[in-house]
């Protein structure tokens, strides 16, 4: 597996911006946030569930048991209108944050 | 989705066996697909077995994780049950409504002719008996009638010039006294004839009333 380990909240982020997308199971949310950054960024099992069963208490994701394409018994995770707006306003919050980070790190590298 | 939110809310912090059994099948999904990725890339399936189930991590710690999660969702329902069904309430009024526009238009007009009715009503209501008159002192301002007495019910009859003048010149507990009659009138002249509510008074009816003409001047002695 590899790749960095994920700074708190930002793997809400990582797993909202996934489901926005599509509606997914666990494994294929994983999936797609390690594929999506190129392999960089992998995130941990034990951190992913219970992840997305927080985020699901919180109400920004809605849970429904599905079939997957084989037809296997799943829980998809979907983005409520409530997640939207935490992803919309995170996703501004996160640019404007690394983009300070990297206006930091390039300076001082001259 | 569950059938029975109340039941399920009168033991706050028990999660059913049902939760368990989907956090357990919701891990296993997961194992048996890094499983078959990983035989897909070229692994022995037993040996793909073990190697999702050890790159998942501690299976039990984190099942007892989600266990726990879940039990204190479920406590915290219990205490946002009132506020979730209020919601529920309205989101299913709202679905109601729009699925029968017809009834929801009877109600909406119902309720709008009603409203608009008691608030025509009150405003007039408010108007005549509970906002302040636009005089001075006005909470010394009477109004005096006669009566009659017939079958035992009293009937106001208003009361005649010289009873006015009587009641004016020996009441000693009525400072100063006007008379008004009230009559309709028709106007006529260069255009259509027009109905006017006019009122007669007598000429200390500016001064009782303490009220000033608005244009030129009221009566003079």
């Amino acid at each position: 597996m590899g790749g960095s380990n994920l700074f708190t909240g930002t793997l809400d982020l990582l797993i909202l911006r996934t489901v926005h997308l599509a509606p997914s199971h666990g494994y294929a949310i994983g999936k797609a946030i390690r594929h999506g950054s190129m392999g960089v960024l992998s995130v941990e099992e034990g951190a992913l569930y219970p992840a997305l069963h927080r985020l699901e208490g919180k109400g920004r994701l809605e849970a429904e048991w599905g079939k997957t394409d084989t037809g296997r018994r799943a829980k998809f995770y979907r983005v409520t209108s409530s997640g939207e707006r935490h992803l919309t306003a995170e996703s501004a919050r996160w640019a404007e944050y690394s983009g300070a980070v990297a206006a930091i790190l390039g300076g001082s590298t001259e | 989705m569950s059938r029975w939110p109340f039941l399920r809310s009168l033991c706050p912090g028990q999660i059913r066996a049902d939760d368990v059994e989907d956090i357990k099948e919701e891990i296993e999904l997961y194992l048996e697909l890094r499983t078959e990725d990983l035989v897909k890339e070229g692994m022995d399936a037993g040996e793909a077995r073990r190697i999702a189930e050890s790159r998942f991590g501690d299976t039990d710690k984190i099942q007892a994780d989600l266990r726990r999660q879940a039990r204190r969702r479920k406590a915290q329902q219990g205490t946002m049950m009132t506020m979730g069904g209020l919601r529920q309430d309205l989101a299913f009024a709202a679905r109601t409504f729009r699925r029968s526009p017809g009834f929801t238009l009877v109600v909406v007009l119902t309720l709008a002719l009603a409203l608009g009715g008691n608030t025509a009503i009150y405003s007039v209501v408010d108007a005549a008996l509970i906002q302040a008159m636009p005089f001075e002192d006005h909470e010394e301002l009477v109004f005096l009638n006669g009566y009659h007495l017939v079958d035992g019910e009293m009937s106001i009859r208003g009361a005649s010039f010289p009873e006015f003048r009587d009641w004016n010149e020996r009441s000693r507990l009525i400072g100063s006294m006007a008379a008004v009659g009230n009559f309709t009138l028709a106007v006529t002249g260069g255009g259509e004839a027009e109905r006017l509510a006019t009122e007669a008074v007598t000429e200390d009816y500016f001064e009782v009333l303490r009220g000033r003409a608005a244009s030129g001047r009221t009566f003079l002695p």
